[in-house]
């Protein structure tokens, strides 16, 4: 299942979503690589805190100057995650479709899941990383411009990928990033609801606002390793999902639901 | 400060939803000026079978509560 993780603009959470995502499903026993087709950026690696055991890049193994086993690096945090690092030196220009489907094809004889970082939706690679994809998970914050960019996102998903020339549907993810439950309730920050209501993709998952984040990227740790975070909490259940799993969606805008409820119990 | 016991100010989400389902209503509609130019061409020459056409001019409205394509043509005045 090759899975692209895709935003209409960047910095809203696309590669620790992957990065999340794809260590989830590894800890549930799935045999799972991420691939950075962030060409040029180079982050992923960052997040997962395999920047040091970099040697060949997807680049490399497209162009035949390595073999796919040589350039896959395997997580030692769970031996079933494995990752892929996006070229840093060479320019976008060199991703050709041929190339781009040959290296999917074979990772698919390996792995049950492909996630494919995706550059923000407005760059040229954009195109190139949803072309092969079977799905994709539509990281959006919200915030007007995320979500109106998402939707051109998703535009040109459902017209320049490859299952779509061919007659068939790309299987289309939401994933709320950065939701301020404080802010929702002051009505001062869109709910999932209205966000669901404008983009009308299913929804995958909706991660709190968690200062946790922040800290697990600056040690290489991935925040669903974090078993007391919100938002680790959170990516857990957005894997468990993609596992085919049924997980109920709490109410994450309206943590203290609860508390209201007695009070207004004693007014009402 | 009129508020207080008038109607509550309206909650920013509610302005963003708003805003957005518009802005995102005309995205997906979009117009590109090449697409206008080859529309206005073909018009013309239609009209022109029935109508002495002077100008045509277009010009794409969005706002609130409406969703426009004016089309305004300018008629040759008889002599």
């Amino acid at each position: 299942m090759i899975i692209a993780v895709i935003s209409g603009k960047g910095g809203v959470g696309k590669t620790t979503t992957t990065a999340n995502i794809g260590l989830g499903l590894a800890l549930n026993n799935k045999k799972v690589v991420l691939v950075d087709f962030d060409i040029g950026q180079r982050n992923l690696d960052m997040i997962l805190g395999l920047e040091n055991r970099v040697i060949y890049d997807m680049v490399q193994v497209m162009d035949g100057e390595c073999k796919l086993a040589q350039a896959t690096i395997r997580s030692k945090v769970n031996p079933n995650l494995h990752f892929l690092a996006a070229s840093q030196s060479k320019d976008k220009s060199v991703l050709s479709s041929r190339k781009i489907k040959k290296l999917l094809e074979d990772l698919e004889k390996e792995f049950e899941y492909i996630l494919l970082d995706a550059p923000a939706g407005i760059e040229s690679g954009y195109e190139h990383t949803i072309e092969f994809c079977d799905r994709a998970v539509i990281v959006v914050n919200p915030e007007v411009s995320s979500i109106r960019d998402a939707d051109k996102a998703i535009g040109i998903l459902d017209s320049k990928s490859d299952k779509v020339k061919k007659g068939g549907e790309i299987i289309k993810y939401l994933l709320i990033n950065r939701i301020s439950p404080e802010m929702v309730q002051a009505g001062e920050m869109l709910s999932s609801d209205e966000i669901l209501d404008l983009l009308n993709i299913p929804l995958v998952g909706k991660i709190p606002e968690d200062k946790n984040v922040i800290d697990a990227s600056n040690k290489g740790t991935p925040i669903i390793l974090d078993d007391n975070s919100n938002a680790g909490k959170a990516y857990m259940r957005v894997a468990k999902r993609f596992t085919g799993e049924e997980v109920a969606f709490p109410d994450v805008e309206n943590p203290k639901k609860g508390f209201f409820k007695k009070i207004g119990g004693i007014f009402g | 400060m009129f508020n207080l016991f008038g109607k509550k100010k309206e909650k920013s989400a509610n302005t963003a939803h708003s805003r957005l389902k518009l802005a995102i209503n005309s995205d997906r509609v979009d117009l590109d000026p090449e697409t206008i130019s080859k529309l206005e061409v073909e018009m013309r020459e239609l009209l022109t079978k029935y109508i002495p056409v002077r100008a045509i001019d277009m010009n794409k409205n969005y706002n609130k509560s409406v969703n426009l394509l004016n089309i305004s043509i300018e008629l040759d005045k008889p002599e």
